[in-house]
Parts: C-alpha cells; sequence; structure tokens
C-alpha cells in the first residue's frame, strides 16, 4: 500500500508490500528494501525498526492519522495522510478557504456572507492560549460564509471562512 | 511432473531467420501501439490542458496500484477502420489492481474526436460489459464523452448486439449480478451515454467539468428554447446534491479518483473458484526464445510444445495420450501456480487427434481445471477416407463438448486460424473468457491461397460468361488484388481492428497475460455437472 | 494569630498539585475548584474535596469570583491559595475575601494594587529613587504618548498595565511600527487582564532577567530568599529558570537583593512576592515589575534554600512570625528548572494539543517534577500549554546542567508536540553552559538551537516504523493479489 507521510514539514510517498514475514519498504520510486518491525520484550516498550542493514530501537505511539516516534536522541511527529483528504487538499485550497494555524477559539468576527473583501483585509481574530492571531483575506473576493461564531473553539486546519469560487482564469 | 525437453537450436540459420521477422514484427506492433496510445493532434491535447483535463493514461496511472502490472484490452481496435483517426475506438479497456482489488477499468478518451462513441466503440464497450459478466469483475467507468458519432447512428444505435442499447443492459445484469460498478464523470456524459454513470452503483462526479444529461445544453435550446449551462442543467452540484443522479461531487480530478479508490476499497474481495494450485514457478526455458520459434511464414509448421515450454510454470508438462492423434497436444501444466489443462494443434486436426481432444476436455471439465487452447491449424483433414472415416462426426463431437465446458477457456492465436478449427479450438463465437492473437496471426475460413485461387477461378469464369477472355497478366492482376484484400482482412490486425479478438499481445508476455487471464476468470464460480468420460 | 482550618485552591494543573502537596504535608484539609475539562486532572485526582465550577470558557470559569466564593461558603473553606495566574493578583477578590472573612493567602489588596498596576509601581520606584528605565506611561493624550514614546527612542518595550507573563508584550524596534505594536498589545492586554491599559519603556539590549524572592510576615519582618535567573525565554515565556544567577558578582548580587528587599519593606508589602529587575551588560540595573504571588519558578529557590514558600506563606497568613532571620536563610548548590511545553518548536512554536499517549518524565534524587498531567490526559488549547516543571538540583552549576540534561533524555512524551528537544539543544550549548546568557540568548543562537537535522537513512526508519505501526500500510486487505504482485510494474 502506498500512502503520503508528513514528516517535519517534508512530504514523502512511502510503499509498503509483501507478506508479514517478508515486508518490503520504498520511498518514492526508490529501491524497495527489506523492512522489518520488531517490539521489544523489554520494560521499556521499544520498537527495533530495520531497513536492510540499518536498524534501530524506537519508541512509537500512534492515534489516528499521526505516529509519534522517538529516536536518534528526538521526536519526531509523522502524519500518515489520507489520499482523499490528499487531494482535497490539493484542490480546495486554491485561496477559496481561509484555515486555522493552530486550535483555538474565535474572538471577533469582522466579515459576514456577502461581503466583499480585499486580499489582506482582516476577517477574523482567534486566540490560541492567550496568544491573539488575526485571519486575513487570502485574495480580493466576497465571502460565502464564515463557519465559527465567537466563543466557539475548532482544531488546527479547520476552515474557518470560505469565500465564493472564483472563476479561473 | 517432468519437464519438456526443448529441440531448439538457438544458433541455427532457422531460428536466427525467424527471430529477425518476428522481431521486426514486435517492433511494428509496439509502434502501433505507441501510436494508438500517444499520437495525437496538438490541438486536441491543447484543448484538454484548456479545460483542465488530464489524459485518459494519466488518469487510469493515478488511479491503479503503485507498482502493478495494467493488462489493456484491444488498444488496436479500429486500426483499420474509419481511416484511422478513432484509435483504439476511442475508449481504454483492461485489467488492472486498485486498492487490492481486480477490476475492469473502461475509460473515455477524450482526446480522440471529444470521446466520441463510434460503432466499434460500442462494440468494445459491449464486449467489456460482457468480459465484466462472465467474470464477474467489478468495473470502474472513468467517463468523458462527447455523445454518439451521429453521421454512423445506424450502425451503433438499434442492434441486439454491438450497439449502444447492449452496454445498458449489460450494466443492469451486472447489478443484479452483485458485480459492482464505479464510476468517476470528468467530463460530459450525454444522451444515452448518460446512463453508463446513473447506472453504476457509485458515481462520482468533478464539478465544473462534469456532466451528466441526457439532452446537453445545444440540444435542449433547439428543442425548448431553454438557455441553460452545462453545470448548471446537469453538473456535479446538481446531480449529487438535488437529483440524486450521481453520488459525490469532487473539485479535481485528483480528488475524484482517490474516492474512486476509496469506494473500490470498501468492496469484498470475492472468493476465487476453487481450483488445484501449488507455489507458482519461472519457465525453465526463457520465452524470449519464441520469438526464434514461430516461423516466418504460416504453412510453416512448428512444435507446439515448445510454445508450451516457454509459458508454463518450469516448462513443466503432463502431456496426455502422446502417442494418439498428434496433431493435437494434451496436457496438463501450471501458470502461476494454477493447474491448467492446455490443448493446442500441431497441424492439420485427424479424427483420432479429434478423439483425443475430446477425451481430454471432459476429464477437465469433470476435474474442474481451466483450459488453454493455443491455436495453429488450417483445420480439419479433408478427403474421401477422411470423411468415411467420420471426420465431420468426430469434429462436431469435439465441438459440442468444447462449446459445453463449464470450466473456463482461455485462447491464444499462435499462427494459423482457419475454417472449422477456429471453431473447434475454441475461437471468438465459442465464449474463451480471453482470446489474444500473436502479431504473427492470420485468421480466415481458409488458407489464403486456397481462397484466392478459388476467388480468382470465379471471377475468370463470370467473366469468360460475359465473352472476355484475359490475358496472362490480367489474371495476375486479379490473383494479386484478391490476395492482397484477403491478406489484409485476415491479418492479426483485422481481427483486432474488428474486436475478433482482445487485443494482440507480444508473444513472450503470453505467461503473463494467461496469468491474469485466469486470476480474473476465477472470480465467477463455475459448476460442474458430474460426468463419466466416455473415451470418444 | 488569624486561623486557618481549610485552605480552598483558586487554581488548577501543577502549581495546584504542588499547594496541595504542602496541605497535605500540614495536614490542612484543602478544597479543589475545577472545571469539568480539568475533571481527569491529577490535582483533581489528589484533593479530598471538589467542586465544580463552570464558565462560557474554562478559563473564564476560574475567573468567576461569585462561583469561588460560593465554593468557599460551601465547603466552609476560611482561606484561599490563588495560586499564580487568573485571581492571584486582582485586588477586587482579595477585597471580597476580605468582606466574607475569608483569608485571602497573599499581600493585601492595596499593596497588589500598587505593584499590580506597572505605571503605579513605577511611580512608585521613581518616587523612591529606586532604579528604573525610563519610561512613558498613557494619558488622555493618545499623541502626547506617542510622542513621548518617541522621545525615548528605539528600541522600545510596549507593556500592559495590568498584569505580566509576556502577555501584552511587544518589542518596537522600528518607530513606524509603533502604532501597530501598541494596538496589538493593548487587545493582548484587554483580553488577558481585562485592562488595555499599556505604557511604554526603553528597552535594554541583552539584559538578564534578574528577580529576588521576597518573603514578608505580618510583623514587620522581610527577608530576601535569593535571586533567581529567567533570562533563557522566548516572546517573553520564560523557559529556564535558575538559582543562583550564573555568573553575577556577589556584590552586585548582594545589592540586587537588598535594593529588591527595600522596594518591598517600603511598599509595605506582606506574604510572597517576586522583584524582578533588568540587568543591563554595564551592570546597572532597573526595576522591571513586582509579582504579588507565588511564582511558577519558585521551585529553584525552594530547591536551594531547602525551604517551602508555600508552607511560609500560609503561615504569614496565619499571622506567625517568620520562622528565620535573614542570616538563617542559605543556598545549597545549583538548581535549574525547565518548563515543559506543549509546542511545536518546528511550527513557530505553536501551541499543540493532543492526546498525551506516553507521558513518562525523569524520577530521582534531585529531580522534582511538579506536574499538571498524567498519561492518557488530552492537552487542549482552553489553557496556557504548560504540561510539567522539571526542577533539577546539583552540587554546582555544571552539575546540575548534566542532570538536567540527564533528565531531559529520560523523558518522553508522545501524543503532544513539546519543548523537549529545545530544551535539551539550550542546555548542551556551550554558551548556556558557560552561563553567558541574557535574554537575547534565544534569538541569538537559534540556528544552533534548532534541530539536528536527520540524516536520509535516519529518516526512512522513522517512516517505515510509522508505516508499519499503521493500519493503512498493512492491512492484508489491500494486498496485491497474485500473480499482480508477481508480475510487478507491466504494461502490454
Amino acid at each position: 500500500m502506498r500512502r503520503r507521510i508528513d514528516i517535519e514539514n517534508q512530504q514523502y510517498e512511502v510503499t509498503v508490500f509483501g507478506r508479514p514475514e517478508e515486508r518490503f519498504f520504498q520511498v518514492a520510486d526508490g529501491a524497495p528494501k527489506p523492512v522489518s518491525l520488531s517490539l521489544e520484550e523489554n520494560e521499556n516498550d521499544a520498537h527495533t525498526i530495520q531497513i536492510g542493514n540499518n536498524r534501530t530501537q524506537i519508541r512509537m505511539a500512534a492515534k489516528g492519522e499521526m505516529v509519534y516516534a522517538s529516536a536518534f536522541g528526538r521526536t519526531v511527529s509523522l502524519c500518515i495522510v489520507d489520499p482523499v483528504e490528499q487531494a482535497a487538499q490539493a484542490s480546495g485550497g486554491r485561496g477559496n478557504k481561509a484555515r486555522s494555524p493552530m486550535p483555538g477559539t474565535v474572538v471577533e468576527v469582522n466579515v459576514t456572507a456577502g461581503d466583499h473583501i480585499k486580499k489582506g483585509q482582516p476577517m477574523m481574530t482567534i486566540e490560541s492560549m492567550k496568544i491573539l492571531t488575526v485571519i486575513s483575506a487570502p485574495r480580493d473576493g466576497e465571502v460565502l460564509q464564515v463557519h465559527f461564531e465567537p466563543g466557539k473553539t475548532f482544531d488546527k486546519n479547520a476552515v474557518l471562512v470560505t469565500l465564493v469560487e472564483k472563476e479561473e482564469l | 511432473m517432468r519437464r519438456i525437453q526443448s529441440n531448439i537450436d538457438t544458433q541455427s540459420l532457422t531460428f536466427r531467420t525467424n527471430e529477425t521477422f518476428n522481431r521486426n514484427l514486435l517492433a511494428d506492433l509496439r509502434e502501433s501501439n505507441r501510436k494508438a496510445r500517444f499520437d495525437r493532434p496538438e490541438r486536441d491535447i491543447t484543448r484538454l490542458r484548456r479545460q483542465k483535463k488530464q489524459l485518459v493514461r494519466e488518469r487510469i496511472d493515478l488511479l491503479l496500484d503503485h507498482g502493478t502490472p495494467f493488462m489493456e484490452l484491444s488498444t488496436l481496435a479500429a486500426n483499420m477502420a474509419y481511416d484511422g483517426t478513432v484509435p483504439g475506438a476511442g475508449i481504454v479497456s483492461g485489467v488492472g489492481i486498485v486498492n487490492g482489488r481486480e477490476v475492469l477499468i473502461m475509460a473515455n478518451d477524450s482526446s480522440i474526436k471529444g470521446g466520441a462513441w463510434y460503432p466499434l466503440t460500442t462494440k468494445k464497450m459491449v464486449r467489456t460489459t460482457d468480459i465484466a459478466i462472465e467474470n464477474h469483475l467489478p468495473i470502474v467507468y472513468l467517463v468523458d464523452a462527447a455523445g454518439a458519432f451521429l453521421p454512423m447512428q445506424s450502425e451503433l444505435f438499434a442492434d441486439r448486439h454491438h450497439h449502444a442499447g447492449r452496454i445498458f443492459r449489460n450494466q443492469c445484469v451486472l447489478s443484479s449480478k452483485g458485480v459492482k460498478q464505479v464510476a468517476l464523470v470528468l467530463g460530459h456524459s450525454t444522451a444515452g451515454g448518460a446512463y453508463v454513470p446513473t447506472l453504476c452503483d457509485y458515481s462520482v462526479m468533478v464539478r465544473k467539468t462534469g456532466g451528466v444529461f441526457l439532452g446537453g445544453p445545444p440540444l435542449v435550446k433547439a428543442a425548448t428554447g431553454e438557455d441553460v449551462s452545462a453545470d448548471d442543467l446537469g453538473g456535479a452540484d446538481v446531480h449529487s446534491s438535488i437529483s440524486g443522479t450521481a453520488d459525490y461531487a469532487v473539485d479535481s480530478e485528483q480528488e475524484g479518483i482517490a474516492l474512486v479508490r476509496e469506494i473500490v476499497g470498501i468492496f469484498e474481495k470475492p472468493a476465487k473458484a476453487a481450483v488445484d494450485r501449488r507455489e507458482p514457478e519461472e519457465p525453465y526455458y526463457d520465452p524470449d526464445e519464441l520469438y526464434g520459434i514461430i516461423p516466418d511464414d504460416v504453412k510453416k509448421q512448428f512444435d507446439m510444445r515448445e510454445v508450451i515450454a516457454r509459458i508454463v510454470d518450469g516448462s513443466r508438462f503432463h502431456e496426455f495420450k502422446p502417442d494418439y492423434g498428434p496433431t493435437v497436444i494434451c496436457g496438463f501444466a501450471y501458470i502461476y501456480g494454477w493447474k491448467v489443462g492446455i490443448i493446442g494443434n500441431n497441424g492439420v486436426i485427424f479424427s483420432d487427434s479429434a478423439q483425443k481432444a475430446t477425451q481430454f476436455m471432459q476429464t477437465c471439465n469433470r476435474d474442474r481445471i481451466p483450459i488453454i487452447f493455443l491455436q495453429n491449424t488450417t483445420g480439419f483433414m479433408v478427403g474421401k477416407d477422411y470423411e468415411h472415416g467420420g471426420i465431420t462426426k468426430d469434429g462436431a463431437k469435439m465441438l459440442m463438448v468444447q462449446t459445453n465446458l463449464d470450466v473456463p477457456k482461455l485462447t491464444i492465436m499462435t499462427n494459423g486460424s482457419f475454417g472449422a478449427g477456429n471453431y473447434a479450438m475454441c475461437g471468438r463465437a465459442y465464449d474463451a473468457r480471453f482470446l489474444f492473437s500473436w502479431p504473427n496471426s492470420q485468421i480466415s475460413v481458409m488458407g489464403m491461397e486456397q481462397a484466392a485461387k478459388t476467388l480468382t477461378q470465379i471471377r475468370l469464369k463470370a467473366l469468360e460468361r460475359q465473352g472476355k477472355t484475359l490475358s496472362e497478366e490480367e489474371e495476375r492482376n486479379i490473383y494479386a488484388s484478391i490476395t492482397q484484400d484477403y491478406i489484409e482482412k485476415s491479418s492479426a490486425y483485422y481481427s483486432t481492428s474488428e474486436l475478433w479478438d482482445d487485443g494482440i499481445i507480444e508473444p513472450a508476455d503470453t505467461r503473463k497475460v494467461l496469468g491474469i487471464s485466469l486470476s480474473v476468470a476465477l472470480n465467477r464460480e463455475f459448476s460442474e455437472t458430474p460426468h463419466g468420460i466416455l473415451r470418444i | 494569630m488569624t486561623t486557618i482550618t481549610k485552605i480552598l485552591i483558586a487554581n488548577r494543573g501543577e502549581i495546584a498539585c504542588r499547594i496541595l502537596r504542602t496541605l497535605d504535608r500540614m495536614g490542612i484539609p484543602g478544597v479543589l475548584v475545577y472545571h469539568a475539562i480539568d475533571a481527569d486532572s491529577p490535582a483533581v485526582k489528589m484533593a479530598s474535596e471538589t467542586i465544580k465550577i463552570d464558565g462560557q470558557t474554562p478559563v473564564a470559569a476560574y475567573l468567576d469570583m461569585e462561583q469561588i466564593i460560593a465554593a468557599c461558603k460551601k465547603t466552609q473553606a476560611d482561606a484561599v491559595h490563588p495560586g499564580f495566574g487568573f485571581l492571584a493578583e486582582n485586588p477586587e477578590f482579595a477585597r471580597r475575601l476580605e468582606l466574607e472573612n475569608i483569608t485571602f493567602i497573599g499581600p493585601l489588596p492595596e499593596t497588589m494594587e500598587l505593584m499590580g498596576n506597572k505605571i503605579k509601581a513605577r511611580s512608585f520606584c521613581l518616587e523612591n529613587d529606586f532604579p528604573l528605565a525610563p519610561s512613558v506611561t498613557e494619558s488622555d493624550s493618545e499623541e502626547d504618548f506617542i510622542r513621548l514614546a518617541k522621545s525615548i527612542g528605539v528600541p522600545l518595550l510596549i507593556k500592559a498595565a495590568a498584569g505580566g507573563g509576556g502577555k501584552g508584550m511587544h518589542i518596537v524596534r522600528d518607530i513606524d511600527r509603533l502604532e501597530e505594536a501598541m494596538h496589538l498589545a493593548k487587545g493582548e492586554a484587554l483580553r488577558s487582564f481585562g485592562d488595555d491599559t499599556i505604557y511604554a519603556e526603553r528597552y535594554v539590549e541583552q539584559p538578564r532577567h534578574i528577580e529576588v524572592q521576597i518573603l514578608a510576615d505580618h510583623h514587620g519582618n522581610v527577608v530576601h530568599l535569593g535571586e533567581r535567573e529567567c533570562s533563557i525565554q522566548r516572546r517573553f515565556q520564560k523557559i529556564i529558570e535558575e538559582s543562583p544567577a550564573p555568573m553575577l558578582a556577589p556584590d552586585l548580587r548582594n545589592l540586587i537583593c537588598e535594593t529588591a528587599l527595600s522596594i518591598a519593606m517600603k511598599a509595605g508589602y506582606h506574604n510572597a512576592g517576586t522583584v524582578e529587575f533588568i540587568l543591563a551588560p554595564d551592570n546597572n540595573f532597573y526595576f522591571l515589575e513586582m509579582n504579588t504571588r507565588i511564582q511558577v519558578e519558585h521551585p529553584v529557590t525552594e530547591m536551594v534554600t531547602g525551604l517551602d514558600i508555600v508552607e511560609l506563606q500560609i503561615r504569614i497568613a496565619r499571622d506567625e512570625t517568620l520562622p528565620m532571620r535573614q542570616d538563617e536563610i542559605t543556598s545549597k548548590g545549583h538548581s535549574i528548572e525547565m518548563r515543559l511545553y506543549a509546542e511545536d518548536p518546528e511550527n513557530d512554536f505553536m501551541p499543540a494539543i493532543g492526546q498525551l499517549l506516553t507521558y513518562q518524565l525523569p524520577e530521582g534524587e534531585d529531580i522534582r517534577v511538579d506536574n499538571g498531567f498524567t498519561e492518557r490526559m488530552n492537552v487542549t488549547s482552553a489553557f496556557d500549554p504548560m504540561l510539567a516543571k522539571l526542577v533539577i538540583h546539583g552540587m554546582d552549576r555544571k552539575d546540575a546542567v548534566k542532570r538536567a540534561i540527564c533528565a531531559l533524555e529520560k523523558s518522553l512524551v508522545l501524543g503532544v508536540t513539546t519543548n523537549i528537544d529545545f530544551l535539551k539543544q539550550i542546555l548542551s550549548h556551550p554558551v548556556f553552559s558557560k552561563g553567558q546568557i541574557d535574554t537575547g540568548f534565544i534569538t541569538r543562537h537559534a540556528e544552533d538551537l534548532l534541530p539536528t537535522p536527520l540524516t536520509e537513512e535516519q529518516r526512512n526508519l522513522l517512516l517505515a516504523a510509522a508505516a508499519l505501526s499503521h493500519r493503512d500500510f498493512i492491512d492484508p486487505d489491500f494486498n496485491v493479489p497474485q500473480p499482480y504482485a508477481t508480475i510487478g510494474n507491466w504494461r502490454n
């Protein structure tokens, strides 16, 4: 199976195939290599991951599409991207949606459906852990819908304001 | 199981002459395929890009699982029709893997006449849906078609078989058999074509480019004077939110393809029909050697065992009744681990060879062994002794048993396929699940020279009755033109153009093609009627 | 003597736990108010008595004086420990409690008003000749403010008058951005403290942030517990604090501490408080502000002095005399505190949320962990992102730094991005180990503090580990069947 995995703000197409006893790992169109993941019987709950001749101990915890891993003296988050989400993000972006950079609460809403706005115009103020951020219009256009009202909370990457579809030139 | 002992000398003159001949044919085939798949007028490509559409094969590549094969069918359909302006009949079909599941893909090529339906297009679509019915194979449709090619509507509309109506009928039959169908509408789907996605179990439409309507904006305007845009008439949002004709609306082709993959991923994986299977093994002999084995003249003979040795697992073959009826080879082998029965020609079919084949087919049928037919025959033996010996009766017996087989059948035209031999050895009319041709193969009711001589005589006699006599040169010219026409119409390219086969394959690929075909064929359970074997 | 029979803790998280620990040791019953979102927190589990409170947002609940007072009455708590933040420096709250005869464990409301209002505090210092950096406060005329601010010149620091903690603070280096900074600062100040008054002061470049812990009883005894260095900050948020301050000449140290003491005495201070200074490279130091409450970083002082500040707060509130004299207060060894934040250093330190799937913090001698979370709890955006404080004690600074790095290496938090790796980078930095720190440390060495980039090999191992533990990759349902898998990438 092949999926995109995001790590450190980079994206990689990863393929895993084969049988449980004989698995192969491939990044993009590179050479597939034998791979195995085993769980050590120790009090640490550490796994050992091996690709070809390289191996390392690793501790992991996963939830949903996120995998949190600790290895090489640091912690790294990996996100396994669902292909439909991936395609939707790629196409739906196009400056029609203003998304939240972090989870938080809506403090103030400055626009409403039908308003004509200019690029950079403040549309909403949000607050996260007592830090205020202004959400500005990504381009000139018309507001289609504001999705959250003051006092409501939202997650990271939530669509806060949608603009009316712009005709492609 | 013993391995076939090959007697081929790869250094011999014959081998090398054959190889030159066949590799030329191979080069021609590859070039023809390339042109049919990729050569398009610049303006058509530009138009597509402007419409923000991907090319059909770009879409298929995104749809299929990474690193998996795609067995394309009838790439060269219509190559000798419509002045060659509708390569592949404007539609791509083939077997591939989507999210781990075997599916048939049928995708309009809108870079060819906007994806319009020609008569051979509908024939190819009917054939594809027939394959789906016979093998219980789910279909993914990538719909992007301008509609029927009106000037030829009389050849694609009203008839029972091969015409458009049969496509939708097949879709309904598929639905009732539980064979899944998914459509992604990335362009227009007009008039009858609007039924393609609508009869599917799942229909995804791309916003702005997808449109489903019984009559498009121009037709609507002409019929009622109503002015409406394609999107407002039958766009993605209209059908997925208002009319319910489609099930999903997406913003891009990529999103649509990802969504179709997700839908296919929900289908259950069917259990394969139970046939004997063991660990696969690559052939002992190199399939590439086939190019030196196939002769450069259809009249020249070769030993079919040499072909079998370059197709089956480990080149192992258990030949049945080797000393009886030697012009037909019967035996058991494994292809990618599946046990199969193989029936191949080594010349003209005699009574004893027909009887042997008949007995063998009964065994395979009782024991649930799929059969592969490797054709290379000029037909049944003619002559007084043979007629008195019952050759016609024995041929009929072979045909009777072959036609009524329950096990899946696959046919490869390796060289000549003439007359009743074509029929008895499971030609197109006999419901092989898949039938492929080698590029060197020929197919007609009788051998070319025989036919040409006969036709020339008839023409000369007709002219004589009119009081005309011809010089030797004029006689030769008539013979030549008849021959020319005959050669054309009995070639593999003509056969594939008319969809008498499911495509021309490279001989060295035969093993892969049969492996995939077997896998597909086993998706549908077959039940056998228990019977004893008649030693016919 | 004031009797205190039961103390209500009007706070949450790690400080609530920490206060409960002292109450437990002292044998004083405690009550904890909590919002539903904190129901699973360790503090709520520790408390023997709890009262649920509510609000439009979780923060609003902890700011709701009426609910808290009602809770006191309901549980017969006769004292409130406000912790830090929330209502800790709210004079109105202190007064309301006074009216209800509930002891507020902290200074008098008047002191809070004086010192809590940055502008009043600065005027107070000015009047009493305590060292101050040039500044300007708001008046009726915004034009005047702007003019005076411009005359102080850049770099300039805009600050909220009503509170600290980095909220409402903006450095202006380009005088044209003064108004923008003012606007933002006022907004934040209003949100965080309910008061949008700001002031501007000269910004000292490369200042060290030195603060002094004060304790004062109601009998005229005022002592200092030594200084803390809090220069490792990012956007005015403290990250690492230590005591004693490294590379501080004894004379200067004494002068700073004595000055703090004088300020506290002059202000008539009671209970625990901290006087914060800016120490300039030229060894001039200026009053920054006084925090009229216990502070987040108080543990480092406790580790080196061996004193329990919360206990002393309670005893002071009970009207007891301070149990020690200034000369009896000693500082042994060196202590470093690291604040563990749920934030993503690679995403501009945005607060991170998620579930603490793995949450293992070190234990041991000389390691103190003030923890607000347990494994499997959710970190939300409702409160600020501090998860815990790791406080280390060592024989000297070098030893403390070594132990601190060791403690971080033994820490494992998975499920929420944290600044653990970032802390490791800071502590391992040669300039930090030399002790040559100031508030510009993190900005100046930002490049060095970036995580060591992964090699391609390491990255692939991580990708593979993630893939092989995720269903999407290994679910056999999506395996390519035979013979397709053997045939591979073939087209006819």
